[in-house]
Protein backbone atom coordinates (compact mmCIF):
# COMPACT_ATOMS: atom_id res chain seq x y z
CA UNK A 1 0.00 0.00 0.00
CA UNK A 2 0.87 3.39 -1.03
CA UNK A 3 1.95 5.77 2.09
CA UNK A 4 -1.15 8.69 1.77
CA UNK A 5 0.73 11.96 2.77
CA UNK A 6 -2.35 12.65 4.57
CA UNK A 7 -3.52 9.76 6.41
CA UNK A 8 -2.16 8.63 10.10
CA UNK A 9 -0.41 5.75 9.74
CA UNK A 10 0.57 3.42 13.23
CA UNK A 11 4.09 2.25 13.42
CA UNK A 12 5.09 0.04 16.05
CA UNK A 13 8.82 -0.44 17.08
CA UNK A 14 10.09 -2.78 19.70
CA UNK A 15 13.58 -2.06 21.42
CA UNK A 16 14.12 -5.10 23.83
CA UNK A 17 10.77 -5.69 26.54
CA UNK A 18 9.37 -2.09 25.12
CA UNK A 19 7.33 -1.50 22.52
CA UNK A 20 6.54 2.04 21.26
CA UNK A 21 3.77 3.05 18.84
CA UNK A 22 4.08 5.75 17.31
CA UNK A 23 0.95 7.75 15.56
CA UNK A 24 2.71 8.69 12.22
CA UNK A 25 0.75 11.72 10.35
CA UNK A 26 2.17 14.72 10.16
CA UNK A 27 0.38 16.23 7.56
CA UNK A 28 -2.65 16.49 10.29
CA UNK A 29 -0.88 16.53 13.56
CA UNK A 30 -1.24 12.42 13.79
CA UNK A 31 -5.40 13.27 13.62
CA UNK A 32 -7.08 9.55 13.43
CA UNK A 33 -8.96 8.62 10.79
CA UNK A 34 -11.06 5.36 10.42
CA UNK A 35 -8.35 3.48 8.92
CA UNK A 36 -5.70 4.54 11.24
CA UNK A 37 -8.35 3.74 14.38
CA UNK A 38 -8.50 0.34 13.47
CA UNK A 39 -4.75 0.02 12.94
CA UNK A 40 -4.18 1.28 16.55
CA UNK A 41 -6.50 -0.54 18.12
CA UNK A 42 -5.13 -3.94 16.22
CA UNK A 43 -1.60 -2.59 17.12
CA UNK A 44 -2.46 -2.14 20.84
CA UNK A 45 -4.12 -5.47 20.85
CA UNK A 46 -0.62 -7.17 19.71
CA UNK A 47 1.55 -5.72 21.28
CA UNK A 48 -0.73 -6.49 25.08
CA UNK A 49 -0.43 -10.35 24.10
CA UNK A 50 3.46 -10.09 22.88
CA UNK A 51 4.97 -12.13 25.61
CA UNK A 52 8.49 -10.33 25.48
CA UNK A 53 6.94 -7.01 25.84
CA UNK A 54 6.78 -5.73 28.74
CA UNK A 55 6.09 -2.02 29.09
CA UNK A 56 4.13 0.02 25.87
CA UNK A 57 5.17 3.65 24.92
CA UNK A 58 2.13 5.41 22.67
CA UNK A 59 3.55 8.25 21.33
CA UNK A 60 3.62 10.61 18.29
CA UNK A 61 5.76 11.67 15.15
CA UNK A 62 7.01 14.85 13.82
CA UNK A 63 6.59 16.61 17.70
CA UNK A 64 2.58 16.19 18.07
CA UNK A 65 1.59 13.78 19.73
CA UNK A 66 -2.41 13.33 18.08
CA UNK A 67 -4.91 16.43 17.27
CA UNK A 68 -7.68 13.89 17.80
CA UNK A 69 -10.03 12.24 15.27
CA UNK A 70 -9.65 13.24 11.48
CA UNK A 71 -12.67 15.26 10.62
CA UNK A 72 -12.43 15.80 6.96
CA UNK A 73 -14.92 12.85 6.64
CA UNK A 74 -17.26 14.02 9.53
CA UNK A 75 -19.71 15.28 6.96
CA UNK A 76 -20.49 11.96 5.81
CA UNK A 77 -21.29 11.08 9.15
CA UNK A 78 -24.14 8.48 9.89
CA UNK A 79 -25.44 7.93 13.05
CA UNK A 80 -24.46 4.09 12.65
CA UNK A 81 -20.81 5.43 11.73
CA UNK A 82 -20.67 7.43 14.10
CA UNK A 83 -21.47 4.42 16.95
CA UNK A 84 -18.82 2.53 15.17
CA UNK A 85 -16.02 5.33 15.51
CA UNK A 86 -16.64 5.96 19.26
CA UNK A 87 -17.01 2.14 19.94
CA UNK A 88 -13.23 2.10 18.56
CA UNK A 89 -12.35 4.65 20.55
CA UNK A 90 -13.90 3.17 23.73
CA UNK A 91 -12.22 -0.27 22.79
CA UNK A 92 -8.79 1.74 22.43
CA UNK A 93 -9.15 3.48 25.66
CA UNK A 94 -10.06 0.32 27.14
CA UNK A 95 -7.22 -1.58 26.09
CA UNK A 96 -4.91 0.86 27.56
CA UNK A 97 -6.43 1.33 30.78
CA UNK A 98 -7.41 -2.64 31.47
CA UNK A 99 -4.50 -3.95 29.34
CA UNK A 100 -1.94 -6.26 30.48
CA UNK A 101 0.99 -4.37 30.35
CA UNK A 102 2.06 -0.67 31.70
CA UNK A 103 1.41 1.99 28.83
CA UNK A 104 3.51 5.47 29.47
CA UNK A 105 2.56 8.14 26.98
CA UNK A 106 5.03 10.46 25.42
CA UNK A 107 3.32 13.87 24.74
CA UNK A 108 4.47 17.11 22.67
CA UNK A 109 2.90 19.46 20.98
CA UNK A 110 -0.55 19.24 20.45
CA UNK A 111 -2.95 16.80 22.68
CA UNK A 112 -6.65 17.82 21.09
CA UNK A 113 -9.46 16.20 21.93
CA UNK A 114 -9.19 12.44 21.28
CA UNK A 115 -5.42 12.94 21.91
CA UNK A 116 -6.09 14.04 25.06
CA UNK A 117 -8.32 11.10 25.85
CA UNK A 118 -6.01 8.55 24.61
CA UNK A 119 -3.01 10.03 26.29
CA UNK A 120 -4.99 10.07 29.73
CA UNK A 121 -6.02 6.59 29.20
CA UNK A 122 -2.44 5.61 29.63
CA UNK A 123 -1.37 4.79 33.27
CA UNK A 124 1.44 7.55 33.14
CA UNK A 125 1.61 10.78 30.88
CA UNK A 126 5.08 12.07 29.86
CA UNK A 127 4.41 15.97 28.95
CA UNK A 128 6.35 18.46 26.83
CA UNK A 129 6.71 21.86 29.53
CA UNK A 130 5.01 23.36 26.12
CA UNK A 131 2.72 20.51 24.89
CA UNK A 132 -0.60 21.84 24.34
CA UNK A 133 -3.68 19.68 25.54
CA UNK A 134 -7.60 20.55 24.57
CA UNK A 135 -10.79 18.74 25.18
CA UNK A 136 -11.77 20.75 22.39
CA UNK A 137 -15.17 18.74 21.62
CA UNK A 138 -17.56 21.00 23.71
CA UNK A 139 -16.76 23.69 20.68
CA UNK A 140 -18.30 21.19 18.29
CA UNK A 141 -21.42 20.21 20.32
CA UNK A 142 -20.24 16.89 21.10
CA UNK A 143 -19.19 15.17 24.44
CA UNK A 144 -16.22 13.96 25.29
CA UNK A 145 -15.50 10.16 24.20
CA UNK A 146 -12.61 8.02 24.04
CA UNK A 147 -13.63 7.11 28.03
CA UNK A 148 -12.76 10.73 28.65
CA UNK A 149 -15.76 10.71 30.69
CA UNK A 150 -14.19 8.34 33.61
CA UNK A 151 -10.28 8.85 32.83
CA UNK A 152 -10.45 12.84 33.61
CA UNK A 153 -12.20 12.86 36.37
CA UNK A 154 -10.79 10.03 37.66
CA UNK A 155 -7.38 11.69 37.30
CA UNK A 156 -8.34 15.41 37.99
CA UNK A 157 -11.13 15.32 40.11
CA UNK A 158 -15.02 15.90 39.42
CA UNK A 159 -14.70 19.65 40.14
CA UNK A 160 -11.73 20.23 37.37
CA UNK A 161 -12.79 17.75 35.35
CA UNK A 162 -16.39 19.63 34.88
CA UNK A 163 -14.50 22.84 34.60
CA UNK A 164 -12.18 21.54 31.82
CA UNK A 165 -14.80 19.76 29.99
CA UNK A 166 -17.23 22.69 29.87
CA UNK A 167 -14.92 25.43 28.67
CA UNK A 168 -12.63 23.37 26.13
CA UNK A 169 -9.56 25.47 27.76
CA UNK A 170 -6.41 24.57 26.62
CA UNK A 171 -3.43 23.96 29.31
CA UNK A 172 0.40 23.13 28.52
CA UNK A 173 2.33 20.31 29.86
CA UNK A 174 2.90 22.75 33.44
CA UNK A 175 -0.65 23.07 33.75
CA UNK A 176 -1.17 19.22 33.23
CA UNK A 177 1.34 18.26 35.94
CA UNK A 178 -0.17 20.31 38.18
CA UNK A 179 -4.01 19.48 37.47
CA UNK A 180 -2.73 15.47 37.13
CA UNK A 181 -3.53 14.82 33.57
CA UNK A 182 0.37 14.46 33.06
CA UNK A 183 3.03 12.25 35.60
CA UNK A 184 5.97 13.60 34.73
CA UNK A 185 6.92 17.05 32.63
CA UNK A 186 10.44 17.58 30.84
CA UNK A 187 11.51 19.98 28.23
CA UNK A 188 10.55 19.77 24.69
CA UNK A 189 11.69 16.80 22.80
CA UNK A 190 12.82 14.75 25.30
CA UNK A 191 10.12 12.96 26.60
CA UNK A 192 10.56 9.73 24.49
CA UNK A 193 13.45 9.40 26.83
CA UNK A 194 12.20 9.86 29.74
CA UNK A 195 9.26 7.61 28.71
CA UNK A 196 11.50 4.90 28.21
CA UNK A 197 13.70 5.05 31.70
CA UNK A 198 10.16 5.14 33.16
CA UNK A 199 9.17 2.25 31.33
CA UNK A 200 12.16 0.39 31.34
CA UNK A 201 11.66 0.67 35.08
CA UNK A 202 7.97 -0.57 35.12
CA UNK A 203 9.26 -3.90 32.89
CA UNK A 204 10.56 -5.03 36.03
CA UNK A 205 7.67 -6.08 37.68
CA UNK A 206 5.72 -9.04 38.13
CA UNK A 207 3.82 -9.56 34.83
CA UNK A 208 0.66 -11.13 35.95
CA UNK A 209 0.96 -9.01 39.30
CA UNK A 210 0.94 -5.87 36.91
CA UNK A 211 -1.88 -7.53 34.61
CA UNK A 212 -4.04 -8.25 37.45
CA UNK A 213 -3.59 -4.55 39.37
CA UNK A 214 -4.14 -2.81 35.87
CA UNK A 215 -7.02 -5.01 35.24
CA UNK A 216 -8.12 -4.62 39.29
CA UNK A 217 -7.99 -0.70 38.75
CA UNK A 218 -10.33 -0.80 35.24
CA UNK A 219 -13.12 -3.32 36.13
CA UNK A 220 -12.88 -4.44 39.14
CA UNK A 221 -13.56 -1.08 41.61
CA UNK A 222 -16.70 -0.04 41.51
CA UNK A 223 -17.38 -0.35 44.69
CA UNK A 224 -15.17 -1.04 48.06
CA UNK A 225 -17.00 -4.14 48.55
CA UNK A 226 -15.83 -4.83 44.46
CA UNK A 227 -12.42 -3.36 44.94
CA UNK A 228 -11.99 -6.19 47.87
CA UNK A 229 -13.23 -9.25 46.28
CA UNK A 230 -10.92 -8.12 43.24
CA UNK A 231 -8.25 -8.58 45.88
CA UNK A 232 -9.65 -12.33 47.08
CA UNK A 233 -9.94 -13.30 43.44
CA UNK A 234 -6.37 -12.61 42.10
CA UNK A 235 -4.29 -12.70 45.17
CA UNK A 236 -4.01 -16.30 45.78
CA UNK A 237 -3.65 -17.25 42.19
CA UNK A 238 -0.20 -15.11 41.56
CA UNK A 239 0.29 -16.73 45.22
CA UNK A 240 0.67 -19.57 43.97
CA UNK A 241 1.34 -18.97 39.62
CA UNK A 242 5.20 -19.03 39.55
CA UNK A 243 8.43 -19.57 41.66
CA UNK A 244 8.68 -17.15 44.12
CA UNK A 245 10.25 -13.51 43.74
CA UNK A 246 13.53 -13.58 44.48
CA UNK A 247 12.20 -10.66 47.01
CA UNK A 248 10.92 -12.87 48.69
CA UNK A 249 13.19 -15.52 49.66
CA UNK A 250 15.77 -12.44 50.64
CA UNK A 251 13.50 -11.33 53.03
CA UNK A 252 13.35 -14.57 54.94
CA UNK A 253 16.91 -13.52 56.01
CA UNK A 254 15.98 -10.24 56.36
CA UNK A 255 14.70 -10.70 59.46
CA UNK A 256 17.83 -10.82 62.18
CA UNK A 257 20.62 -9.13 59.54
CA UNK A 258 19.34 -5.77 57.48
CA UNK A 259 18.23 -2.62 58.33
CA UNK A 260 14.72 -1.65 57.72
CA UNK A 261 16.00 0.32 54.37
CA UNK A 262 16.39 -2.72 53.26
CA UNK A 263 12.44 -3.58 53.28
CA UNK A 264 11.94 -0.70 51.16
CA UNK B 1 6.39 4.30 72.91
CA UNK B 2 8.50 1.54 74.39
CA UNK B 3 7.12 -1.43 75.81
CA UNK B 4 7.53 -5.22 77.50
CA UNK B 5 4.64 -6.39 76.15
CA UNK B 6 4.97 -9.57 73.38
CA UNK B 7 1.91 -9.94 71.96
CA UNK B 8 1.96 -8.52 68.26
CA UNK B 9 -0.65 -5.68 68.91
CA UNK B 10 -1.06 -3.69 71.76
CA UNK B 11 -3.59 -1.16 72.91
CA UNK B 12 -4.26 1.68 75.66
CA UNK B 13 -7.14 3.78 76.08
CA UNK B 14 -6.48 7.31 76.60
CA UNK B 15 -9.95 9.16 77.64
CA UNK B 16 -12.13 8.37 74.91
CA UNK B 17 -9.73 6.99 72.56
CA UNK B 18 -8.04 3.92 72.25
CA UNK B 19 -4.22 3.78 71.07
CA UNK B 20 -3.91 0.23 68.91
CA UNK B 21 0.16 -0.60 68.07
CA UNK B 22 1.78 -2.80 66.18
CA UNK B 23 4.32 -3.91 68.39
CA UNK B 24 7.14 -5.75 66.63
CA UNK B 25 10.21 -2.65 66.97
CA UNK B 26 12.98 -4.43 66.68
CA UNK B 27 11.41 -5.19 62.83
CA UNK B 28 9.89 -2.46 62.10
CA UNK B 29 6.63 -4.11 62.83
CA UNK B 30 6.87 -5.74 59.76
CA UNK B 31 3.58 -7.35 59.58
CA UNK B 32 2.80 -11.22 60.05
CA UNK B 33 -0.14 -12.81 59.90
CA UNK B 34 -0.44 -13.31 63.74
CA UNK B 35 -0.38 -9.63 63.91
CA UNK B 36 -3.24 -9.47 61.15
CA UNK B 37 -5.36 -12.01 63.07
CA UNK B 38 -4.74 -9.88 66.39
CA UNK B 39 -5.40 -6.10 64.83
CA UNK B 40 -8.96 -7.68 63.14
CA UNK B 41 -9.60 -8.99 66.78
CA UNK B 42 -8.92 -6.11 68.88
CA UNK B 43 -10.15 -3.17 66.15
CA UNK B 44 -13.92 -5.41 65.54
CA UNK B 45 -14.17 -5.21 69.69
CA UNK B 46 -13.06 -1.97 69.58
CA UNK B 47 -15.97 -0.70 67.58
CA UNK B 48 -18.18 -2.15 69.69
CA UNK B 49 -17.09 -0.87 73.37
CA UNK B 50 -19.18 2.16 74.01
CA UNK B 51 -16.11 4.12 76.39
CA UNK B 52 -14.51 4.08 72.86
CA UNK B 53 -15.45 6.96 70.52
CA UNK B 54 -11.87 7.16 68.35
CA UNK B 55 -9.14 5.04 67.37
CA UNK B 56 -5.54 5.57 66.77
CA UNK B 57 -3.45 3.73 64.87
CA UNK B 58 0.50 3.30 64.87
CA UNK B 59 2.99 2.02 65.26
CA UNK B 60 5.31 0.58 68.64
CA UNK B 61 9.16 2.34 67.89
CA UNK B 62 10.53 4.32 64.70
CA UNK B 63 8.02 2.95 61.97
CA UNK B 64 4.54 2.60 61.57
CA UNK B 65 4.77 -0.83 59.22
CA UNK B 66 7.58 -1.21 57.02
CA UNK B 67 5.71 -4.11 55.03
CA UNK B 68 4.70 -7.90 54.70
CA UNK B 69 6.70 -10.51 57.18
CA UNK B 70 7.15 -12.53 53.59
CA UNK B 71 9.16 -15.03 55.86
CA UNK B 72 6.39 -17.84 55.56
CA UNK B 73 4.56 -17.09 52.13
CA UNK B 74 7.02 -18.71 49.66
CA UNK B 75 5.71 -21.85 51.46
CA UNK B 76 1.86 -21.48 51.11
CA UNK B 77 0.65 -22.56 47.66
CA UNK B 78 -2.70 -24.70 48.19
CA UNK B 79 -4.65 -22.11 46.73
CA UNK B 80 -7.76 -22.68 49.00
CA UNK B 81 -5.05 -21.25 52.22
CA UNK B 82 -3.84 -18.74 49.84
CA UNK B 83 -7.58 -17.95 49.37
CA UNK B 84 -8.34 -18.03 52.97
CA UNK B 85 -5.64 -16.09 53.49
CA UNK B 86 -6.60 -13.05 51.17
CA UNK B 87 -9.96 -13.00 52.83
CA UNK B 88 -8.67 -12.22 55.88
CA UNK B 89 -6.90 -9.28 54.96
CA UNK B 90 -9.93 -8.27 53.17
CA UNK B 91 -12.07 -8.72 56.45
CA UNK B 92 -9.10 -6.47 58.09
CA UNK B 93 -9.98 -4.06 55.87
CA UNK B 94 -13.48 -4.08 56.19
CA UNK B 95 -13.21 -3.64 59.60
CA UNK B 96 -11.37 -0.67 59.45
CA UNK B 97 -13.41 1.09 56.32
CA UNK B 98 -16.86 0.16 57.47
CA UNK B 99 -16.16 -0.29 60.82
CA UNK B 100 -18.62 2.31 63.35
CA UNK B 101 -15.92 4.60 64.84
CA UNK B 102 -13.29 6.90 63.17
CA UNK B 103 -9.84 5.89 63.11
CA UNK B 104 -6.91 7.86 62.97
CA UNK B 105 -3.11 6.82 61.96
CA UNK B 106 -0.39 8.12 63.20
CA UNK B 107 2.80 7.45 61.13
CA UNK B 108 6.47 7.64 61.77
CA UNK B 109 9.24 6.34 59.42
CA UNK B 110 8.36 3.15 56.81
CA UNK B 111 5.21 2.79 55.59
CA UNK B 112 5.34 0.28 53.08
CA UNK B 113 3.15 -2.04 51.70
CA UNK B 114 0.45 -2.96 53.91
CA UNK B 115 2.15 0.31 55.99
CA UNK B 116 0.59 2.13 53.41
CA UNK B 117 -2.37 0.22 52.61
CA UNK B 118 -3.23 0.62 56.60
CA UNK B 119 -2.71 4.48 55.98
CA UNK B 120 -5.24 4.66 53.04
CA UNK B 121 -7.58 3.07 55.03
CA UNK B 122 -7.77 5.13 58.09
CA UNK B 123 -10.59 8.51 58.11
CA UNK B 124 -7.71 10.42 59.11
CA UNK B 125 -3.82 10.09 58.64
CA UNK B 126 -0.59 12.37 60.40
CA UNK B 127 2.40 11.16 59.25
CA UNK B 128 6.02 12.67 60.25
CA UNK B 129 7.61 15.01 57.23
CA UNK B 130 10.24 11.93 56.76
CA UNK B 131 7.84 9.04 57.24
CA UNK B 132 8.17 7.28 53.75
CA UNK B 133 5.37 5.54 51.56
CA UNK B 134 5.70 3.03 48.78
CA UNK B 135 3.69 0.61 47.12
CA UNK B 136 5.61 -2.60 47.27
CA UNK B 137 3.40 -5.17 46.05
CA UNK B 138 4.79 -5.47 42.44
CA UNK B 139 7.68 -6.64 43.93
CA UNK B 140 6.72 -9.24 45.24
CA UNK B 141 4.80 -10.24 42.70
CA UNK B 142 1.38 -9.67 44.26
CA UNK B 143 -1.85 -6.99 43.29
CA UNK B 144 -2.11 -3.89 45.48
CA UNK B 145 -4.50 -5.14 48.99
CA UNK B 146 -5.84 -4.48 52.45
CA UNK B 147 -8.21 -2.02 50.25
CA UNK B 148 -5.70 -0.40 48.57
CA UNK B 149 -7.60 -0.44 45.16
CA UNK B 150 -10.27 1.02 46.52
CA UNK B 151 -8.50 3.17 49.30
CA UNK B 152 -5.55 4.81 47.22
CA UNK B 153 -7.76 6.10 43.75
CA UNK B 154 -10.16 7.16 46.14
CA UNK B 155 -7.79 9.40 48.50
CA UNK B 156 -5.29 10.34 45.47
CA UNK B 157 -7.02 10.10 42.12
CA UNK B 158 -6.67 7.69 39.53
CA UNK B 159 -3.90 8.60 37.87
CA UNK B 160 -1.31 9.13 40.70
CA UNK B 161 -2.40 5.77 42.29
CA UNK B 162 -1.22 4.20 39.21
CA UNK B 163 1.59 5.52 39.25
CA UNK B 164 2.50 4.80 42.76
CA UNK B 165 0.98 0.96 42.34
CA UNK B 166 2.58 0.22 39.27
CA UNK B 167 6.34 2.21 40.05
CA UNK B 168 6.37 1.55 43.66
CA UNK B 169 8.47 5.19 43.59
CA UNK B 170 8.74 6.41 47.57
CA UNK B 171 7.07 9.40 48.52
CA UNK B 172 7.46 11.16 51.80
CA UNK B 173 5.42 13.43 54.49
CA UNK B 174 4.74 16.49 52.30
CA UNK B 175 4.29 14.97 49.05
CA UNK B 176 1.76 12.39 50.75
CA UNK B 177 -0.02 15.17 52.42
CA UNK B 178 -0.04 17.02 49.30
CA UNK B 179 -1.28 14.34 46.95
CA UNK B 180 -3.81 13.92 50.14
CA UNK B 181 -2.48 10.41 51.53
CA UNK B 182 -1.51 12.60 54.65
CA UNK B 183 -4.30 14.85 55.75
CA UNK B 184 -1.33 16.57 58.38
CA UNK B 185 2.25 16.18 58.01
CA UNK B 186 3.99 17.30 61.38
CA UNK B 187 7.43 17.01 62.55
CA UNK B 188 9.23 13.69 63.42
CA UNK B 189 8.27 12.14 66.78
CA UNK B 190 5.27 14.09 66.79
CA UNK B 191 2.87 11.83 64.73
CA UNK B 192 1.00 9.94 67.74
CA UNK B 193 0.85 13.33 69.57
CA UNK B 194 -0.91 15.31 66.72
CA UNK B 195 -3.16 12.18 66.37
CA UNK B 196 -4.39 12.24 69.74
CA UNK B 197 -5.26 16.12 69.39
CA UNK B 198 -7.19 15.11 66.32
CA UNK B 199 -8.56 12.43 68.59
CA UNK B 200 -10.12 14.55 71.31
CA UNK B 201 -12.17 16.58 68.88
CA UNK B 202 -13.56 14.06 66.91
CA UNK B 203 -14.46 12.79 70.26
CA UNK B 204 -16.35 15.13 71.24
CA UNK B 205 -18.75 14.69 68.05
CA UNK B 206 -22.31 12.97 68.50
CA UNK B 207 -21.40 9.10 68.12
CA UNK B 208 -24.43 7.68 66.41
CA UNK B 209 -23.83 10.58 63.68
CA UNK B 210 -20.54 10.08 63.45
CA UNK B 211 -20.79 6.27 63.26
CA UNK B 212 -23.94 6.81 60.22
CA UNK B 213 -21.42 9.17 58.20
CA UNK B 214 -18.75 6.32 58.55
CA UNK B 215 -21.38 4.03 57.39
CA UNK B 216 -22.63 6.27 54.50
CA UNK B 217 -19.60 7.35 52.69
CA UNK B 218 -18.43 3.39 52.46
CA UNK B 219 -20.84 3.82 49.01
CA UNK B 220 -22.38 7.44 49.27
CA UNK B 221 -19.84 8.13 46.94
CA UNK B 222 -20.39 5.37 43.83
CA UNK B 223 -22.94 7.46 42.34
CA UNK B 224 -25.05 10.26 42.88
CA UNK B 225 -28.22 8.54 43.33
CA UNK B 226 -26.68 6.97 46.36
CA UNK B 227 -25.26 10.11 48.18
CA UNK B 228 -29.20 11.21 47.78
CA UNK B 229 -30.27 8.15 49.24
CA UNK B 230 -27.85 7.59 52.24
CA UNK B 231 -29.09 11.52 53.08
CA UNK B 232 -32.57 10.47 52.97
CA UNK B 233 -32.06 7.48 55.23
CA UNK B 234 -29.77 8.65 57.87
CA UNK B 235 -30.50 11.93 58.42
CA UNK B 236 -34.21 11.27 59.81
CA UNK B 237 -32.66 8.48 62.13
CA UNK B 238 -29.74 10.84 63.54
CA UNK B 239 -32.98 13.22 64.39
CA UNK B 240 -34.26 10.89 66.98
CA UNK B 241 -30.96 10.80 68.83
CA UNK B 242 -30.83 12.96 71.94
CA UNK B 243 -27.65 13.89 70.72
CA UNK B 244 -29.68 15.70 68.12
CA UNK B 245 -31.87 17.52 70.11
CA UNK B 246 -29.09 18.43 72.89
CA UNK B 247 -27.08 19.93 70.11
CA UNK B 248 -30.08 21.69 69.22
CA UNK B 249 -30.93 22.99 72.22
CA UNK B 250 -26.89 23.78 73.60
CA UNK B 251 -27.29 26.28 70.00
CA UNK B 252 -30.53 27.52 71.37
CA UNK B 253 -28.82 28.23 75.41
CA UNK B 254 -25.73 29.30 73.87
CA UNK B 255 -23.08 26.52 75.50
CA UNK B 256 -21.14 23.59 74.42
CA UNK B 257 -23.38 20.16 74.04
CA UNK B 258 -22.85 17.19 75.53
CA UNK B 259 -23.18 14.28 73.70
CA UNK B 260 -23.49 10.74 75.47
CA UNK B 261 -23.93 8.52 71.69
CA UNK B 262 -28.01 8.03 72.05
Amino acid sequence: MNKDLNKTEIQVNREGELAIITLNGPETRNALDAQARIALLANVHSVMRESRVRAVILTGAAGHFCAGSDVSQATHNTIQRGRRHLTEFGDIARELLGGCKPVVSAVEGIAYEAGLSLAVACDLVVTARDARFCPVLARTDLVPDTAALWTLVRKVGSARARQLLALAREFDGQEALELGVASHLTEPGNTLEMAKDIALRMATKSPMAVAMTKAALTFRCATFGDSLQAEVDYQPLLGCSVEPHPKVQASSTWRDSQSLGAQA
Amino acid sequence: MSNQNNASVIVRNQDATAIVALNNAKCGNLFSEQMQFELTCILQQLMHEDAVRVIVLTGIGDDFCAGDDLAHVAQLIDPILLRDKAQARARLARVIWTGSKPVIAAVEGCAIGTGMALTALSDIAIGARNAVFSCTHLDTGLVPDAGLLWTLPQKIGAGKARQLMLTGEHIYGEEACRLGLLNTVCEPGKALECALDEAQRLARLPPVTLMLLKGALVNAMNSVDAAVRHEVDLNPLARTTHDHKEAVMAFMEKRKPQFRGE
